[in-house]
C-alpha cells in the first residue's frame, strides 16, 4: 500500500474517533451549562462547547478531504490489510516493549520503591534488554547517573525527589 | 568523550558535597533529651531550636510580606532564628493544614491572613475553626473603594447613586476573597446590585480599574496603596471607622462618615496574623506573647505600615478572638450565601452578623 | 544624574561577590533552563527564598541571571534532544532540531544564544527608552483583547507547524485548549470534566504535557532499530556564526521588538514571544518553505523573541506593579521582599532602580553568553552519545522534571499519559506545538471571554468596536481563510497568472 493512502485511511480513522470526542465533549459541556445555573455567556460550560463544535467541524472536514473517491467496501477490506501489517511491524513491537517499560517504571517502580533504587533498576533493565553497551558500562553509568541526579536536585535545588 | 562525562558529574558531585557542607545543621538531636526535661521543669527552656513560620501563599504577597517582618523582630526578642516557609495551595489551606499535622510544641506557627483563616470551616478544607488556635493579629489592612482618576466618579454618594441604578461593574480577586466580601458587605447594608467581574488576583483587578475596564475596585488598601499615593487611583471611601491618611496630602473618607446608612459595614478589610493550635503548652504561648508584643512595638514594624497604608493592631488572646467572631459571622455567611461555601456556618456554631 | 546611576551600577557589578553571583546564577539559570521540567518561574522562586538574606542589590541581580539564563538555557536541549527546555523554546525546536540533526548543533546553539542576547539587548533598550509610552498600551489591553491574543496564537501556532495543511494544526490546538479546561474552572471554580477526581480537579498542569508530548516520542525513538548512524558533528567558527547573525539582522531586531511587546502584555510572556517572531520572520521569508526543514532564520527569530521578553515583561513591573509574564511575577515579588517598590512611584522614589535593573540585565545577557559557549561545548557531545544510553537517563530527569513542579506523583502520571498522545500526534502527522500552546494558552482564552461577556453583560460588540481586537479579528479571519482550498487555489492562479 502506497504510504499516500496509508496516511488516508489514518486519517479517516482519527477523524471518526475526534468525531466521537467532539459529541461527547459538546453533550458534556451542555450539561455542564445547565448544571451551573448561570448565564449562558459566563457558564464554565461555554469554552467547552465551543471547542467542541470547532472539533466536530475540523474533523468533519478531515473525514471528507480523504474519503472522496474510496468506495466503502475498498476501505473496510483494506482496514484489515493495514491493521495486520501494523501488527507484524517490528517497528511496532519495539516501541509497544518500550512503552510498557516506561509504563512499569511510572506505574509500578516510582510509587512503590524509593526514587534511586526505582531509576536504577530501570535504567540497568532497560539497557541491558535492548543491548546498548557492555553490563559493566551499564551500571557505571546508571549508578553516576542516579547519584548525579540525586545531588543535583536534592542537594543544589533543595526539591524533594518522588 | 567518557573523559568528558566523568569529568563533567564530578564536577556536579564536588559542587552539590560543597553546598551540602555549607548548610547550617538544623534540628539537632538536643530537642528530644529536652522534651522529658521540660515536663519536670517549671520555667519552660523555650525556643531550644529553629521556629519555623508557614506562609500558605506564595511569597511576595500580604501575609508573607507581614509575616516576614514580624517575624523579623520577634526572632530578636526570642533569641532564635524564625525560619518562613512557604507552602501555597487550596487558598492557604494545604499550609494550615501542615501546622496541624506538626507537634503543637510552638516550633511550627502558621500565619494567614484572616478572611482565608476563618473561612477554611464552612469551605470544606479544615475540619477545625479559628476557635481551636491561639491567635495574634498584626495589622489591619482595610477595603477601599476605589476608581481610576479620570473615572466619572468623583465621589461616594454619585456612586451609590450609579449602585442603585444597577451600571457598575466592580472588579475583584473573585468571589470569597478579601475585595468581594468588602463590596458585598456594603451591598447588604445598601441594597443594590452590580456587575461582578472576578480577575485572578488583586494586582489585576486594580489593574483593570486602572485601565478602566472596570468602573471601581474595592480590593484592599495595602495592594493599591501606591496607586493612591500618587494619583493614578483615586479611593472614594475607606471601609474604617475614620478617614484613612494615605500620605501627607491624601486621606480617603470612611465610608460611615460620607454614607452614614452603610455605618455597619465597617470595619472591614483583611488583617494578617500568626497562630498556634490550642493545645501548645500554656508556657510557650506566654513567650510567644511576649516576643509579638516586642515585634509590634518595634520601629520596623511601625515603618512597614507607614510605607503599605496598613493599620497596626497587636490583638491577641480574648481580643484577638472577639475580632474573628466578628469577622467570621461577616465572611463565612457571606460565602454561604453567594454559594461558594458549600457548608453552613450553623454547624459551627457561627451567628450572622447583627 | 543619568550618567551617575550607571556608573554606580556598574561599580556595583564589579565587586567580586558581586560578580561572582552572577556567574553562578546565570549558570544555574542555564542549567535550570536546560533540564525539562524546570522552568524559569521555578528557578527564580527558588532562588528568592535563598536570597531573601542577602543584600538587595546582590539578591536583585542573582535573580535577573536567573530569570535571563533559564529563558536562554531552553534553547540547547531543544535544538539537541528535541525536548524544549522550558515551553519558551518550543519555537526554537523546530527548526533547531533539523539543524542539530545535520550535524550543526553547535552552530544552532551561537545562532540561538546570540540572537538571545541581542534579544535581551534590544528589549533593554525599550525599557530605558519607552517605558512610560509602553505601559499605556499594555494597559490597552483588556478581557476582550486577551482572548483573542490566545486564539491568536493557537491559530498562527497550527499555520506555522503543519506545512501546507493547517487543519491538523488546528485540531491539535483545539485538543490542547480543551485539556486546559478540565479542572476547578478559573471564576467560578466549578469542576469541569474532572470525573470526580481530586487529582484532575486540580486542572492538568502544563509541564508534564510538554515533557511528555515531547519528551516521550524522543524517548521511544531511541527503541527502534533505525537510528544507529553517529552524526559527524561539524565544527564551527564563530566568525561564520557571526555572519549569518549579521545577514539576518533585521530579523533580530523585528524580533527583539515583537518579543518586547508580546512581553509588557501582562499574562503573555516568553513562550508566545518565541512563536509569534518565528511566524513574522516565516511570513516576511523570501523562503518559507525551508521554515521548519533547518533554517538559521527560524532559530535566530524565535530565540531573540523569547528573550526580549524578559524586557518586556520587566517594563510594567517597573511602571504598575504589574508583571508581564509568570517569572516575572515571581521576580516582582521578590522586588517587594526587599523592599523595593516598583510602581508609579518608582521613579520618583528610587529613580537608580530602573538603570540599575538594565545594567544588572545587559551584565547577565552578556555573561550567558559567554557561558553558553563554553556548555555547548560539552552539550553537543550528547548528540554523539549512543542514544540508547542517552533516552532512559532523559526519561528519568524527565520524571523528576514532571514531579517537580507541584510534587504530587499525579504529574508524572500525567507525563506518561500525555506522552501516549504525543506519541499518537507524531504518528499521524499532527503537530505537538498547538496542543502545547492551546494548553498555554487555555485558561487565559477561557477566563478571558466569559469576563468580557460579563463586561459587555453578553453583548458581542465591544469585540467589533475597539480598535485592537478588529485587529486581530481579521488577522486570525485571514488566516484561517487563506488556509481554505479554494482560495489556496486563488493564490496558484494569481501567481501563475503574474509569471
Amino acid at each position: 500500500m502506497k504510504l499516500k493512502q496509508k496516511h488516508q485511511y489514518l486519517d479517516i480513522v482519527t477523524a471518526v474517533v475526534l468525531s466521537a470526542i467532539s459529541i461527547y465533549i459538546i453533550t458534556e459541556s451542555c450539561w455542564i451549562i445547565k448544571d451551573s445555573k448561570v448565564k449562558l455567556y459566563t457558564s464554565p460550560g461555554l469554552m467547552p462547547l465551543i471547542l467542541g463544535i470547532f472539533l466536530l467541524l475540523c474533523s468533519l472536514i478531515l473525514l471528507k478531504r480523504n474519503i472522496e473517491k474510496l468506495v466503502l467496501k475498498k476501505i473496510l477490506s483494506n482496514f484489515k490489510l493495514l491493521f495486520e501489517s501494523f501488527i507484524r511491524d517490528s517497528n511496532t513491537i519495539n516501541i509497544l516493549k518500550g512503552i510498557i517499560f516506561l509504563a512499569i517504571y511510572v506505574f509500578l517502580l516510582v510509587p512503590n520503591f524509593r526514587f534511586w533504587l526505582a531509576s536504577l533498576i530501570f535504567l540497568i533493565s532497560i539497557m541491558s534488554i535492548f543491548r546498548a553497551t557492555s553490563l559493566v558500562r551499564i551500571c557505571i553509568i546508571s549508578i553516576l547517573s542516579v547519584v548525579s541526579i540525586n545531588v543535583l536536585f536534592q542537594v543544589i535545588f533543595h526539591v524533594p525527589l518522588p | 568523550m567518557k573523559r568528558v562525562i566523568i569529568l563533567g558529574l564530578c564536577l556536579i558531585l564536588v559542587l552539590g558535597l560543597a553546598v551540602g557542607c555549607s548548610q547550617k545543621p538544623t534540628a539537632s538531636v538536643e530537642p528530644e533529651k529536652k522534651s522529658d526535661k521540660e515536663e519536670a521543669k517549671a520555667e519552660v527552656d523555650w525556643p531550644t531550636k529553629d521556629i519555623k513560620i508557614i506562609v500558605p501563599w506564595n511569597p511576595g504577597g500580604g501575609t508573607d510580606l507581614t509575616t516576614r517582618t514580624i517575624a523579623d523582630e520577634m526572632s530578636k526578642a526570642l533569641d532564635a532564628t524564625i525560619m518562613v516557609v512557604n507552602t501555597p495551595g487550596a487558598s492557604g489551606s494545604i499550609g494550615t493544614q501542615e501546622v496541624l499535622n506538626s507537634p503543637h510544641d510552638g516550633y511550627t506557627i502558621a500565619a494567614n491572613g484572616m478572611m482565608p483563616f476563618v473561612s477554611y470551616s464552612v469551605m470544606g478544607y479544615l475540619k477545625n475553626t479559628y476557635r481551636d488556635w491561639h491567635v495574634w493579629l498584626a495589622t489591619f489592612s482595610p477595603n477601599v473603594i476605589a476608581v481610576n482618576k479620570d473615572s466619572q466618579y468623583k465621589d461616594m454618594k454619585t456612586l451609590v447613586d450609579a449602585f442603585k441604578n444597577g451600571e457598575v461593574s466592580v472588579g475583584t480577586a473573585g468571589p470569597g476573597t478579601g475585595g468581594h466580601i468588602g463590596i458585598e458587605v456594603v451591598r447588604s447594608s445598601l441594597d443594590f446590585d452590580y456587575n461582578h467581574v472576578p480577575y485572578g488576583g488583586g494586582n489585576p483587578a486594580i489593574v483593570a480599574a486602572l485601565s478602566g475596564e472596570v468602573d471601581v475596585t474595592p480590593q484592599l488598601s495595602m495592594e493599591m496603596i501606591d496607586m493612591l499615593r500618587s494619583g493614578d487611583l483615586k479611593g472614594l471611601a475607606a471601609l474604617t471607622e475614620g478617614p484613612l491618611q494615605i500620605s501627607e496630602e491624601i486621606a480617603i473618607p470612611s465610608l460611615a462618615d460620607v454614607i452614614p446608612e452603610a455605618a455597619k459595614a465597617v470595619p472591614m478589610g483583611e488583617s494578617f496574623g500568626i497562630a498556634v493550635p490550642k493545645d501548645t503548652p500554656k508556657e510557650v504561648v506566654d513567650k510567644i506573647d511576649e516576643a509579638f508584643k516586642k515585634a509590634i512595638e518595634s520601629e520596623a514594624v511601625k515603618k512597614f505600615a507607614e510605607e503599605k497604608g496598613v493599620v497596626v493592631l497587636g490583638y491577641s488572646g480574648d481580643k484577638a478572638q472577639k475580632f474573628l467572631d466578628k469577622l467570621a459571622s461577616v465572611v463565612c455567611w457571606t460565602l454561604y450565601d453567594a454559594g461558594n461555601a458549600k457548608i453552613s456556618p450553623e454547624k459551627f456554631d457561627i451567628p450572622r452578623a447583627e | 544624574m543619568i550618567s551617575q546611576y550607571i556608573i554606580d551600577a556598574l561599580q556595583q557589578l564589579l565587586i567580586p561577590i558581586n560578580f561572582i553571583t552572577l556567574l553562578i546564577s546565570v549558570f544555574f539559570g542555564l542549567l535550570v533552563g536546560m533540564l525539562p521540567g524546570l522552568t524559569a518561574t521555578m528557578a527564580i522562586a527558588l532562588l528568592t527564598g535563598l536570597t531573601y538574606r542577602i543584600a538587595p542589590d546582590t539578591a536583585i541581580l542573582s535573580l535577573v541571571g536567573v530569570y535571563v539564563g533559564s529563558i536562554s538555557g531552553g534553547c540547547q536541549s531543544a535544538i539537541l534532544l528535541n525536548i524544549p527546555g522550558t515551553p519558551a523554546s518550543a519555537a526554537t525546536a523546530t527548526d533547531g532540531f533539523k539543524i542539530a540533526k545535520r550535524g550543526e548543533g553547535g552552530l544552532g546553539i551561537f545562532l540561538a544564544t546570540t540572537s538571545s542576547f541581542l534579544g535581551t539587548v534590544i528589549s533593554i533598550f525599550c525599557i530605558i527608552l519607552l517605558t512610560p509610552l509602553l505601559t499605556k498600551f499594555a494597559l490597552k489591553f483588556g478581557s476582550y483583547e486577551f482572548f483573542l491574543l490566545a486564539l491568536f496564537g493557537v491559530v498562527i501556532c497550527g499555520n506555522l507547524t503543519s506545512g501546507d495543511d493547517s487543519l491538523k494544526g488546528w485540531i491539535s490546538g483545539i485538543l490542547g485548549l480543551f485539556i486546559a479546561q478540565i479542572g476547578l474552572d478559573g471564576l467560578n471554580s466549578y469542576p469541569r470534566f474532572s470525573f470526580n477526581n481530586i487529582e484532575l480537579m486540580g486542572g492538568i498542569t502544563l509541564i508534564p504535557v510538554m515533557i511528555g508530548l515531547f519528551g516521550f516520542p524522543e524517548v521511544i525513538n531511541a527503541f527502534m532499530k533505525e537510528e544507529k548512524q553517529i552524526l559527524n558533528i561539524t565544527k564551527f567558527k564563530m566568525t561564520e556564526g557571526f555572519k549569518i547573525i549579521k545577514k539576518n539582522i533585521v530579523t533580530v531586531i523585528r524580533s527583539g521588538l515583537i518579543g518586547v511587546m508580546v512581553g509588557i502584555i501582562p499574562g503573555v510572556g516568553e513562550d508566545i514571544g518565541g512563536w509569534l517572531s518565528y511566524w513574522a520572520a516565516k511570513t516576511n521569508s523570501k523562503a518559507k518553505e525551508t521554515f521548519g526543514q533547518g533554517n538559521y532564520e527560524g532559530v535566530i527569530a524565535a530565540e531573540a523573541g523569547n528573550n526580549a521578553c524578559v524586557g518586556g515583561a520587566i517594563i510594567p513591573i517597573l511602571s504598575l506593579a504589574v508583571p508581564g509574564s509568570a517569572p516575572a511575577a515571581v521576580l516582582l515579588a521578590a522586588f517587594w521582599l526587599h523592599g523595593l517598590r516598583p510602581g508609579p512611584l518608582m521613579m520618583k522614589e528610587t529613580p537608580y532602580f530602573l538603570y540599575q535593573l538594565c545594567i544588572f540585565l545587559t551584565a547577565g545577557a552578556f555573561m550567558m553568553w559567554i557561558l553558553s559557549q563554553i556548555i555547548s561545548k560539552f552539550t553537543v557531545r550528547v548528540l554523539q552519545i549512543n542514544k540508547q544510553i542517552l533516552m532512559p537517563v532523559i526519561f528519568v530527569l524527565c520524571t523528576v522534571g514532571a514531579f517537580v513542579i507541584n510534587n504530587r506523583i499525579f504529574d508524572v502520571y500525567l507525563m506518561f499519559i500525555f506522552g501516549i498522545v504525543g506519541l499518537f500526534l507524531a504518528k499521524l502527522n499532527y503537530p505537538a506545538a498547538p496542543f502545547l500552546l492551546g494548553v498555554i494558552l487555555g485558561p487565559m482564552a477561557d477566563t478571558n471571554l466569559r469576563r468580557a461577556l460579563v463586561l459587555s453583560k453578553g453583548s458581542l460588540k465591544p469585540f467589533f468596536t475597539r480598535p485592537i481586537s478588529i485587529f486581530f479579528i481579521v488577522l486570525i479571519m485571514v488566516l484561517i481563510l487563506s488556509q481554505l482550498n479554494f482560495v489556496k487555489g486563488l493564490k496558484k492562479e494569481l501567481v501563475k497568472g503574474a509569471k
